[in-house]
């Protein structure tokens, strides 16, 4: 039985396949921390659905707590194989940081095994459950995942814990097991990190930058297996969304957004100008407050065929723009119209299903008007719905509707909108 | 019994809620680290007045002394919440700075003031110790164990014992229904040190002090949420705040040039723009024109007016309320700045022509973008920027105002002219 895929397209593409023996090496900062855990999880999850056998060894989450999360990242079609796979022998949990009392409804969860805090004992549990698993699935590959090697390192020292992963690493690869490992690098001497990413054949980093206050976090791969040519490009960095089960990576926009800041000029008239024309640089709220007001005001039904109206003029005017000045047409026109909104503030494009040939479009888009929102039993971006179909209408010549089918307000993960082209 | 919460908005906002064996870290610098303990001492409060039991591990300060400086803020009904609790036996204070036991008569049970040798087996034992004796009475109460410095126990011991120390207090309260809250200060020790403590909470508030405008302004960020939810992502930014003797809110932060404005805005690649912990909008003056010559025509005008001047009136209050935070200067000097605000930002330049915050009227005339973009109109059409005026003035001086313009360069008047009115309550 072979798994070659960990379902992470990101790792996917990067990794190849999952080949017998390899070391993964998560390396995070504090900030990112969280989402490593959770991406790692993912991972592990898939591992299990595809009928693999794992190991968790956990310093610092009691099972309680990592059940529950999976419980709140929707994954409860996933449950069942994590149950199954706990029941049949082949999935185990080592808790170091054992609590006093399971939950009532964990109380029957097989596969804990609550253990010392010990470098020995750790490594002498994962080898065991390892045997264990093979005992039973001789054909079933199997994962460690040891969450993490900062808590030990705190616990033990640096020195134990790099012969601790250099022994996990080296048996992973007499007896064909995968192991996956994350450190926090804040918290470590460069090289100590440096040591362990040399013992792991694949090294992903998550790591976030500050930008005007906030905190945005990347993602690349640092290394790649010696026998993979997939990954040409190591340093490129990726913006990174993770919400319930979905780990996607963004392209960047940062250097269009930077050719756009570079040109923002004050006149001491108090105009902000950029590219000779003049510019409102205001916070989202203005918008907020405005729209909100004028749909208690008109009611939603009126509010959102006005939002529609005066959105669809607003595209129309965005391609003629593009089009006059810089002679674009068809899909070159759409992209630039797309960007032109995306840098200003409004949200951006994560996904786009369908092409302008087909006259059927489905956009999925982080929106940052509907993620300031507020809490909302309707869908609010009909201003975009509106600027949508006077873009395509603009580029195509043709009159197109598009519906919001998802909405952020309304507590989707991100806003989707539907276009087609009338007929 | 359940303590869901901390009773402090920002906290609980960012955090979701109190959960069983939740460790938590508050990372300061030298000039926060009394605000972060102030507000560590409230969540302990809190927690104490909801009827749950603390653990008080002040390492610099005598019970006589943390009482009154951080622990009720000179506050009576502060002071009658931490007496019942100690009078219940809910509440242990480790007093580790030994202090002459008279100073703490005036708490009728002092034993529950228990006086600790400087070492931190010792500690930790006392730890568990005052733990046990609360569990005896209060079987189900959640008890959180508050320790202010967590830094100095690294100065007297070393950075190593002192992690294996906090390592070992987090794992105890994770296997429990317990609570942890460390504060740190971390200018006192190696980053990676500083790195290491936080590493081991659930969730981190950091305090530090940005040099806006060549002044200081205290912020807090969330720098950790826990796994189990996303909700603080939102919050991953820095925010001014503010702390009264029963509350710590958060308030926006605003540049005051348009140097620092183009300096700090930034782009975050989910597509939104950022410059000091707000959302912008970039948007082009005819394009928002458009916007609001359409709502006029749809609402007709006195509706547009009306509504136009309620949104208004929102956003000068914001602009106000965001630099009072940021400064304590005068409200004129307030004034000044929020005119200068809306110069940086694109909305045109303001100048107070006649009058003062402190007089029944004062003229505002500038050169206003909007109207500029407007057309010709036969009436004046900066209806948005009234209301911001009003706003702003309102907000600063707690009174009513109204503002009118009275020429407007959509009219063919050059400059436009506000006149603020202050409305006398008869």
């Amino acid at each position: 039985m072979k798994i070659e895929k960990t379902l992470i397209d990101f790792i996917d593409e990067a990794l190849g396949n999952l080949d017998e023996g390899t070391s993964i090496l998560f390396v995070c900062d504090s900030l990112t921390l969280n989402d490593t855990i959770t991406l790692c999880g993912l991972i592990i999850v898939n591992f299990i659905k595809q009928g693999g056998g794992c190991i968790v060894a956990n310093t610092s989450l009691p099972f309680s707590m990592i059940y529950v999360d999976i419980k709140s990242r929707s994954m409860m079609e996933e449950l069942p194989f994590i149950e199954k796979g706990a029941e049949e022998g082949r999935c185990y949990y080592i808790d170091i940081a054992s609590e006093e009392a399971f939950q009532e409804d964990l109380s029957n969860f097989k596969g804990v095994i609550k253990i010392n805090n010990d470098p020995n004992r750790i490594i002498y549990e994962i080898l065991f459950l390892g045997d264990e698993i093979k005992k039973s699935f001789p054909d079933a590959p199997v994962m460690v995942w040891y969450n993490n090697f900062s808590s030990s390192i705190i616990d033990f020292g640096s020195e134990s814990v790099l012969k601790m992963f250099r022994k996990l690493s080296t048996s992973a690869k007499q007896k064909g097991y995968l192991i996956t490992g994350l450190v926090n690098r804040d918290l470590h001497d460069p090289r100590i990190i440096n040591t362990l990413m040399h013992f792991a054949d694949f090294v992903v980093e998550l790591s976030s930058e500050e930008k005007g206050g906030v905190k945005q976090p990347y993602v690349r791969v640092l290394k790649s297996p010696i026998l993979e040519p997939n990954v040409t490009n190591l340093q490129q960095r990726y913006a990174y969304t993770l919400s319930g089960t979905n780990f996607s990576t963004i392209p960047s926009l940062a250097p269009v957004f930077d050719k756009l800041k570079r040109n923002i000029s004050y006149l001491e008239r108090g105009e902000v100008s950029i590219y000779n024309m003049e510019y409102l640089i205001t916070p989202l709220n203005t918008f907020l407050l405005l729209l909100k007001e004028l749909e208690k005001n008109l009611g939603i039904n009126e509010y959102n065929e006005f939002a529609k109206n005066f959105g669809k003029t607003v595209g129309l005017e965005i391609t003629n723009f593009f089009r006059s000045k810089y002679s674009l047409q068809g899909n070159e026109l759409l992209k630039e119209a797309i960007n032109y909104l995306l840098i200003r503030g409004w949200g951006r494009l994560i996904e786009k299903v369908g092409s302008l040939e087909l006259g059927r479009l489905k956009i999925s888009s982080f929106q940052t008007f509907a993620y300031n929102y507020g809490k909302s039993d309707h869908k609010v971006c009909a201003i975009f719905e509106g600027i949508v179909s006077g873009v395509l209408e603009g580029v195509t010549g043709n009159k197109w509707t598009c519906r919001e089918t998802k909405c952020m307000a309304t507590g989707d993960e991100l806003c989707e909108f539907e276009a087609k082209v009338e007929k | 019994m359940k303590i869901r919460n901390t009773g402090i908005e920002f906290v609980d906002q960012s955090l979701g809620a109190l959960y069983d064996g939740l460790p938590m870290i508050f990372s300061a610098d030298s000039t926060t680290a009394n605000d972060a303990q102030k507000l560590g001492s409230l969540i302990a409060l809190n927690i104490l007045e909801k009827g749950g039991g603390c653990v008080l591990i002040y390492e610099n300060l005598p019970f006589s002394l943390a009482v009154n400086e951080t622990l009720y803020f000179h506050s009576p009904e502060n002071k009658l919440t931490l007496e019942k609790a100690m009078n219940e036996g809910r509440l242990h204070y480790l007093n580790i700075v030994i202090e002459d036991a008279v100073s703490t008569l005036h708490f009728n049970h002092s034993e529950f003031i228990n006086t600790v040798a400087n070492d931190p087996d010792r500690i930790m034992y006392e730890i568990l110790n005052a733990k046990n004796q609360i569990r005896k009475n209060f079987s189900d109460i959640p008890i959180l164990i508050l320790q202010t410095n967590i830094s100095s126990l690294a100065v007297d011991f070393g950075s190593k014992a002192a992690l294996n120390t906090i390592r070992k207090v987090i794992l105890n309260v994770k296997s429990g229904r317990d609570f942890f809250l460390g504060i740190l200060n971390r200018e006192m020790q190696e980053p990676n040190v500083t790195n290491s403590f936080t590493h081991l909470a659930d969730y981190v508030l950091e305090f530090g002090i940005d040099i806006l405008g060549g002044k200081k302004q205290p912020y807090v960020s969330v720098n950790r949420t826990p796994l189990l939810k996303d909700i603080g992502r939102k919050l991953y930014k820095k925010f001014a705040y503010e702390l009264s003797e029963d509350n710590f809110y958060t308030i926006p932060s605003l540049p005051t040039s348009f140097e620092e404005l183009k300096e700090s805005i930034s782009y975050l690649e989910r597509g939104e723009i950022t410059a000091h912990d707000t959302n912008y909008i970039i948007t082009g003056m005819r394009d928002f024109v458009h916007l609001l010559k359409e709502v006029e025509k749809k609402l007709g005008k006195s509706e547009y007016t009306k509504t136009i001047k309620t949104v208004g009136r929102s956003i000068g209050s914001h602009i106000a309320k965001a630099l009072s935070s940021q400064f304590q200067p005068t409200t004129e000097e307030l004034f000044k700045a929020a005119l200068n605000h809306l110069s940086i930002t694109g909305w045109g330049k303001f100048n107070i022509l006649e009058g003062n915050t402190n007089s029944k009227r004062i003229r505002v005339e500038g050169f206003s973008v909007f109207a500029a973009n407007y057309g010709e109109s036969d009436h004046p059409v900066c209806v948005l920027e009234e209301g911001i005026l009003q706003g702003i003035l309102e907000e600063l001086t707690s009174l009513n105002w109204t503002c009118i313009e009275k020429e407007c360069i959509a009219k063919g008047d050059k400059p436009c002219k506000f006149e603020l009115e202050l409305v006398e309550n008869h």
